[in-house]
């Protein structure tokens, strides 16, 4: 039998409707309407009310503190705060987070400013071979880029030369900026440095003189060890392990290559005298590796010294005492297997365009790098 | 007053011309929540939904022409948004010789109700509603292939899953 839509419809449109009961729902849900949409108004008019003030709230104090709406607006707009990676590894591994303040020894310098920008040092952080500074930048227009491009020196109280000074800087919070300053004072009397001195060239890129004098970086505790391991590479030439310096968070490494000039081709006499580092450090177990120590700065010359025909150049490496295990979760050495010990090699560029040379491995256990 | 009139003046917030204009549709309303639900309480709460949810988004109307169209839809929303309320009731055996035109009527609600939603609005506005494409595609903002495409997907599936395929002539 065929039943078609005409049907289906006729069928719909017979089915028994209760008029009244119809028309008095109908009332009903037209009744609930008012206050339904007295209530929606009213919840309209808050929210309106609250936007307001959230924006004003988000807007006024980076108003006053960035020195006007626009600037404000540009600051919102901004990148927002994450971990730089602008510094060396080890560096942005330890200070990467610009908004982690509690690392570093609060300093009680006061702040300065120069064309409108408050510029205050925050604290410091030391281990042997590494000091960084938290700087604080407040004020209109500042430009993060320019704050990292910020030329700024260094005068150590010991008079020991500083190299370059690594700087990261980025947002932290609306109007407010932090840079951090890395510099690595080689370490040839004390790993200690009772002061420093820091001198801004140049702010949010103009021209600027402003000097913050006698900042004290944390204390930390140091334990040195005299090392005697020799490697002959030729007769002519030996490289050494002489020094360990052991703080809680890093360690340095001296080590020494000692030549006699005249028996080697000037290339190679160049190569001991100048480009030899150290640079790669693994923990092994009974011969296995299990692991590898991460880099600080590697081949900072201390001194030279010469007796008779023979030359001795002396170099300091820096490492932080943790390791990357094989499924790379950063360690401390302290977690490190009983025996375990870690072999360093000290390398010498190839000939150009070659491969690197090993001059050099030595075993060091790691009972001798705890603090 | 024309419709016409009454729609103009329910526009611009008169409550006593949508009651008129919504009375007069009253028996749509409630056959279409009746169609799903079967029962009259249900139908009833879904009727008075309708009027709250009309008068709350008049204002959105966009085409004062299709109005029947969009209360239909209004209807459509509701009645689905009831029937998630309600314990799923476990279809009845389908019959597998339709001997009469009520034991057939009943298979097509049971089997329409299957449909996803989509199908169903247009199926229900077209064969019972008798909206034409036009304004259904108006309304729910679809193109017309689209809507064209949902109705011959929509009975095709009739046609294949639903006991409807004892004969149906799915042709208008």
């Amino acid at each position: 039998m065929a039943i078609n839509w005409e049907n289906e419809r006729h069928a719909f449109n017979t089915l028994p409707v209760p008029q009244a009961r119809v028309t008095q729902r109908i009332q009903a849900g037209l009744a609930t309407a008012k206050p339904l949409r007295r209530r929606h108004n009213v919840r309209r008019v808050l929210f309106a009310v609250a936007l307001l003030l959230f924006v004003c709230g988000l807007t006024a104090p980076a108003a006053l503190q960035a020195g006007g709406l626009i600037p404000a607006f540009k600051q919102i707009l901004d990148r927002p705060a994450t971990p730089v990676e602008k510094l060396d590894p080890t560096a942005n591994q330890l200070l990467g987070d610009l908004a982690d303040a509690q690392r570093y020894r609060p300093l009680n310098t006061p702040a300065q400013t120069t064309a409108g920008i408050k510029v205050q040092p925050m604290g410091t952080l030391a281990t042997a071979g590494l000091i960084a500074v938290l700087v604080d930048y407040s004020g209109p227009n500042i430009d993060p880029d320019q704050l990292a491009r910020n030329p700024v020196t260094v005068k150590l109280s010991t008079g020991a030369p500083v190299g370059d000074v690594e700087h990261a800087a980025g947002k932290v919070a609306l109007g407010h900026y932090r840079q951090v300053l890395v510099f690595y004072p080689p370490v040839t009397t004390t790993a200690n440095i009772p002061s420093f001195a820091l001198t801004f060239q140049a702010l949010n890129g103009t021209k600027h003189a402003l000097t913050f004098s006698g900042l004290q970086p944390e204390r930390f505790t140091t334990t040195q060890h005299a090392l005697a391991l020799t490697h002959h590479v030729s007769q002519n030439v030996t490289t050494a392990l002489t020094q360990l310096l052991v703080t809680p968070n890093a360690f340095l490494v001296d080590y020494t290559t000692t030549f006699t000039p005249t028996a080697l081709t000037a290339q190679q006499a160049h190569a001991y005298s100048q480009a030899a580092w150290l640079s790669d450090a693994s923990l092994r177990v009974n011969g296995r590796q299990i692991g590898s120590l991460t880099l600080g700065l590697s081949g900072t010359k201390l001194a030279q010294t010469r007796h008779g025909d023979a030359l001795t150049a002396r170099f300091q490496s820096q490492f932080t005492t943790r390791y990357r295990d094989s499924a790379q979760h950063l360690r401390a050495l302290s977690d490190a297997p009983k025996g375990a010990t870690i072999q360093f090699t000290v390398t010498l560029p190839g000939e150009p365009g070659g491969n690197r040379q090993a001059a050099g491995t030595f075993s060091v256990p790691v009972a001798l790098f705890l603090n | 007053m024309t419709d016409s009139e009454l729609l103009q003046q329910a526009l611009r917030g008169d409550q006593n011309a949508l009651a008129t204009l919504l009375q007069a549709r009253q028996d749509k309303l409630y056959r279409t929540a009746f169609f799903y639900l079967h029962n009259q309480a249900d139908a009833l709460d879904v009727v008075q939904e309708v009027a709250l949810q009309t008068m709350l988004s008049i204002h959105k109307l966009k085409h004062p022409a299709y109005f029947d169209t969009w209360l239909v839809r209004i209807a459509l929303n509701c009645t689905f948004k009831q029937m998630r309320k309600l314990p799923a009731i476990p279809p009845t055996p389908s019959s597998q010789d339709p001997t009469s035109a009520s034991d057939l009527h009943q298979d097509l609600q049971r089997d329409l109700a299957q449909l996803p939603r989509r199908y169903q609005e247009v199926i229900v506005l077209y064969y019972l509603h008798d909206r034409p494409l036009a304004e259904i595609s108006a309304v729910l903002h679809l193109p017309l292939g689209t809507v064209k495409s949902r109705l011959n997907r929509g009975l095709a599936l009739l046609r294949q899953k639903g006991a409807v395929a004892h004969g149906y002539q799915l042709g208008k």
